[in-house]
């Protein structure tokens, strides 16, 4: 009995999972061979390629000045995105779950940066960050201040981005919000019997509740912004002297901009191997904070 | 329960339409040719359906475009071609935005998807013709139909291809603000050409902090300039335009010897980037990087005098007449000769293709003046075969009408000037000319950003690169 | 006495709740100006672009920047939708958005029901496998799957870019169905189960209304990623007719500068469908939380 049960359920769950898996063959395992053999070769895309051993590895770490630095604004602008991010998404969607005045319309307002498309936030803040037509620096000079170079300054253009990656966090809030209201009612009224006031409710309800949420925007977002692509290639084609030159972008521009394809197959290999390394990291950790109610 | 099952039902749907759209978009693409956007389209097809149903050849044709409205102006041109019907060709316009050329011309490259014939970005035209992508197109014209010598991108001594159209750098100017300043318009010959110093003068009395102090003034503040004078283009090909005007330069004319690190190369660009660093009179490449189209920079004020592209005249200066934009052309300073650059988008055939001899023809078609006319006409190309330089009524056919500036004015400005005095950016000729670009731009960065000087720079962390480059693709 | 006692301690016991209540309506009060602050700062970069979509491109570009145009030009819309096909580029986008939503919400689900719900050999396996595929940068797998669709010749098509959404619906919303199938108490199945109902009653009856919430978000999602994907139908997409919102949105960033008064309008408009179809979603949305909040 028992094992026809769980002969039925492999049946069942690989039914379930054939287009997944499917999907995972042609579009990343098969693709990813494909990379693997590129990354042995000097392929140009234009001419025949050559089989030239680990010479791409060995020049990631050897011959290439752009790879540390690439590799250091990265997390830099991935460990500042998310971190930013998370506290923001966190207390705002905390913050829309009170009893206030208009909350639907006040929670849309929260989540439209996130519906606007890319290319036009980009723009309007690039206008914005103009640094000297600009309004955020006609506010800063009207204040008194000298003006910032924003997204035209070695040291401004990282938190520049951070600051558009955070206001454009609306999935976060989503998803936090969608957490909070399912953390049941009867755990927060048992807290108030028990005396405890909005704090208590939060710390020993609301956060431990929270947890997988946490988790899992914190491990969604650390992967999403590592990969960080978009604002490279739309506002700073990766400057102001590498400043933002991030590892993706690195990766395009060293394929599709240069032609060397084979070169940057070899990175993006090394590249999947440190974000693989860092989520399995996390996930290891996460043992100990995590709290699950079907557990 | 039925409501759940209402649920699952939609969903289900949703695929099942899925499908039906996918399978849409299949057979649209399989098509012979799908509808083209607009009437002009329709126009073409009835074309095609009153001729005899002898067999159609497709040829595709990709190109970039630098505004939004170029496309259908490039698409008429295309439709007349395939309206003409020439020996049953029909050729099909892709247009790529600018940003995207690039990326979107290696992907169909590696996965050998390239179209027939397309516009190629000039740096990388020789490369390609070194990987042996492009078809010898030295057959496409017979001897008197020939464009300009100087619009043949060669390798190993054949042509690879031709520009679609010529184009050369200029000086553009606000009359107002000029006016204004009690300051003589930038001369419109080359014989008259500024001096450097003369230049550099001028734009000093153009240019306005937010309190209307100029450079000269006591209590200017540089931080708060809103006119510049001047801006000059530093874009790593467009540069090197005072360096050869200094006598030095990237190469010689010939591709045999590199004058990047002459100090005449060196001098031309310290006076560039000091400019803005020591003059105070021209923005840094950092602070031009979000300005808007030249015709609004030039009517906002925001610079005097600018160099650009003559495409500038049909791509934005011409937008902005309607707003009241007064503005001139005229030749670049010179230091010691007056020289402008000249270059043009390379119109390629790719061998990859079996469509060799139809894409010939089509692009042989494509870039007689007689039938791109009205892209000459609005200003964005020149033409590209000398007799339109040479006959007076040829050339005010093209340049006088109201988009062009004055007629008198451009001809010596800009037709003479293209004609005399203009010398090819080494991308028609160098071999590693893009790897040169890649070490360049960024190594000029420090010295337009003014932590390092033009001499340390070029020396020392660009020369190194560049020669290994040089003598890697002799 | 007794009863003074107990009279005085209900008065004491009056007067907490009231503390209590006080406290809570000032907490309240101070949260509201803070979100309504935050709002505005949040709305800012979209009043920009709305304003700057109705001026001239010399008043965009003058400073000090004007908060509002001297005259609202409305004409700057008709000018801008004279090259951006806005009804064109909506229909094609809208052929690849549909199909991908439904794409991914229903293989999606599949996937998830059999990593949260079922045992089975390799599981760990396969779930590592999912997960790690998100780790790959899709930049890179670009051109080996671009051979591939050439290979099958599906280019200048939108099978590329729908294909791809039925074929697992992507790592990211399988595990955002899987985390929230998770908190969903196991007992409810097997009681289901019990009664005898199979594995789709049980992810049709039983799930996939708990999992509304999650399933409009994943939707949302989704819609979102491919009403902003511009690399994609870049690479796939030949034909100007064919051509997708963002890729509209592309053209008005030249080379040589940028028209930035069509661009704003052109934006405004390409962001209005997506703004509808979120406030119509999100009253689904809370209305689908407040419901799953309720049954646990």
């Amino acid at each position: 009995m028992r094992i026809t049960k769980s002969h039925k359920d492999n049946i069942v769950a690989y039914l379930c999972l054939s287009p997944a898996i499917l999907g995972l063959l042609f579009l990343t395992i098969i693709p990813i061979i494909g990379v693997i053999g590129i990354s042995f070769t000097n392929w140009s895309g234009l001419a025949e390629p050559t089989f030239v051993r680990f010479d791409n590895y060995v020049n990631i770490f050897t011959e290439d000045f752009f790879f540390y630095k690439s590799a250091l604004v990265t997390v830099y602008f991935a460990f500042g995105a998310v971190i930013t991010s998370i506290i923001y998404a966190f207390f705002i969607s905390i913050m829309l779950n009170q009893r206030i005045p208009a909350r639907g319309i006040i929670r849309s307002i929260y989540f439209i940066p996130y519906i606007i498309p890319v290319v036009a936030t980009n723009v309007v803040w690039s206008w914005l960050y103009d640094c000297n037509f600009g309004a955020f620096n006609f506010v800063i000079n009207s204040l008194g201040f000298d003006k910032s170079l924003f997204l035209q300054g070695e040291k401004t253009v990282v938190p520049s981005l951070i600051l558009i990656a955070v206001w454009s966090t609306g999935n976060l809030i989503v998803i936090f919000l969608a957490g909070i209201q399912n953390v049941p009612r009867a755990y927060l009224e048992a807290v108030e019997i028990d005396g405890g006031n909005t704090w208590h409710k939060f710390r020993h309800v609301t956060v431990p509740m929270m947890t997988p949420i946490i988790f899992f925007n914190f491990l969604m977002s650390m992967i999403n912004n590592l990969q960080v692509f978009v604002p490279a290639q739309a506002l700073t084609k990766g400057g102001p002297n590498d400043s933002s030159l991030f590892l993706v972008y690195l990766i395009y521009r060293e394929g599709f901009m240069k032609n060397n394809f084979g070169y940057a197959c070899a990175i993006s290999l090394v590249f999947f191997v440190f974000i693989a390394a860092l989520t399995g990291f996390i996930f290891k950790t996460s043992d100990k904070w995590l709290f699950y109610e079907g557990k | 329960m039925s409501k759940k099952f209402r649920f699952a039902a939609l969903a289900l749907s949703l695929a099942l339409t899925a499908s039906v759209f996918a399978g849409c978009g299949n057979s649209s693409s399989s098509g012979s040719s799908s509808p083209a956007s607009g009437s002009a389209g329709a126009e073409s097809s009835a074309a095609e359906t009153s001729k005899a149903p002898a067999e159609k050849v497709e040829v595709t044709y990709m190109a970039w475009y630098n505004n939004e409205t170029e496309p259908a102006e490039t698409q008429k041109v295309i439709d007349k071609f395939n309206a003409e019907n020439k020996d049953n060709i029909t050729a099909k316009l892709i247009s790529v935005a600018y940003n995207d050329y690039i990326t979107k011309l290696n992907t169909m490259a590696s996965s050998n998807t390239l179209p027939d014939s397309a516009m190629m970005s000039e740096s990388q035209c020789i490369k390609w013709a070194v990987n042996g992508k492009l078809a010898d197109v030295s057959d496409m014209y017979g001897t008197d139909e020939k464009p300009l010598d100087s619009l043949a991108f060669t390798y190993k001594g054949k042509p690879v291809a031709y520009s679609c159209a010529n184009e050369v750098l200029l000086l553009y100017y606000n009359k107002d603000l000029l006016d204004k300043a009690g300051i003589p318009y930038p001369p419109a010959s080359a014989d008259k050409a500024w001096t450097w110093d003369e230049f550099v003068s001028a734009a000093k009395k153009l240019t306005k902090d937010k309190n209307g102090k100029g450079p000269g003034d006591a209590g200017f503040d540089p931080k708060n300039i809103t006119t510049y004078g001047a801006q000059v283009n530093t874009l790593a090909w467009m540069w090197p335009v005072f360096a050869i005007s200094n006598g030095g330069g990237v190469c010689t004319e010939d591709g045999s010897e590199l004058l990047l690190g002459k100090p005449e190369t060196i001098e031309a660009a310290q006076k560039i980037a000091d400019l803005s660093l020591k003059e105070f009179v021209a923005p840094t490449p950092t602070t031009s990087a979000t300005f808007p189209t030249l015709d609004v920079t030039l009517l906002s004020g925001k610079v005097a005098m600018a160099t650009g592209g003559q495409w500038e005249i049909g791509v934005s200066l011409k937008n902005s007449l309607k707003d009241g934009l007064k503005y001139g052309v005229g030749v670049l300073p010179k230091f010691k000769t007056p020289v402008t650059l000249n270059t043009g988008g390379p119109n390629v055939i790719f061998n990859t293709g079996k469509n060799i001899d139809n894409a010939k023809k089509f692009l042989k078609w494509y870039t007689q003046e007689d039938n791109n006319i009205s892209l000459i006409q609005s200003g964005v190309w020149m033409p590209v075969s000398q007799k339109w330089y040479k006959d007076e009524t040829l050339m005010k056919k093209w340049a006088d009408n109201e988009v062009h500036p004055p007629f008198d004015q451009y001809k010596t400005a800009v037709i003479d000037y293209a004609m005399n005095n203009a010398k090819q950016v080494p991308w028609y000729y160098l071999p590693g000319y893009s790897e040169i670009e890649e070490v360049l731009t960024p190594g000029m960065d420090p010295v337009w950003a003014g932590t390092k000087t033009a001499e340390d720079a070029i020396k020392n962390d660009i020369m190194p690169k560049v020669e290994k480059i040089f003598s890697a693709n002799k | 006495m007794a009863n003074m006692e107990l009279k005085n301690e209900a008065a004491a016991n009056a007067n907490g709740i009231k503390y209590k209540k006080n406290k809570e309506d000032r907490i309240n009060i101070f949260i509201t100006v803070l979100v309504i602050l935050g709002a505005m700062l949040v709305l800012f970069p979209i009043f920009w672009m709305i304003r700057t979509s109705f001026m001239t491109n010399l008043e965009i570009n003058t400073y000090p920047p004007a908060l509002f145009p001297k005259k609202w030009l409305f004409s700057n819309y008709p000018e801008a939708m004279k090259t951006f096909k806005f009804l064109l580029y909506l229909k094609n986008t809208l052929s690849i958005v549909i199909p991908a939503i439904a794409g991914v919400i229903v293989t999606s689900c599949f996937a998830a029901y059999a990593f949260a719900r079922l045992d089975f050999k390799f599981k760990s396996f396969w779930f590592s496998l999912v997960i790690g595929s998100m780790l790959m940068p899709g930049a890179i797998t670009i051109i080996p799957i671009f051979i591939m669709w050439s290979k099958l010749g599906f280019t200048n098509s939108y099978v590329p870019l729908i294909v791809p959404a039925f074929l697992g619906g992507g790592a990211f919303n399988i595990f955002l169905i899987r985390q929230f199938m998770m908190t969903i108490p196991k007992e409810l199945d097997e009681a289901a189960t019990i009664d005898g109902a199979g594995h789709l009653q049980i992810i049709f009856g039983i799930l996939l209304p708990l999992l509304k919430p999650v399933l409009i978000s994943v939707g949302l999602f989704t819609f979102i990623l491919y009403w902003n994907d511009l690399l994609g139908p870049v690479i796939y997409v030949n034909d100007q007719d064919k051509q997708t919102i963002s890729q509209g949105l592309a053209t008005f960033k030249g080379g040589f500068g940028t028209n930035w008064k069509s661009l704003m309008a052109a934006s405004c408009l390409a962001s209005v469908p997506a703004v509808i179809l979120y406030l119509f979603g999100q009253k689904y949305f809370i209305e689908g939380i407040v419901l799953t909040g309720l049954k646990s």
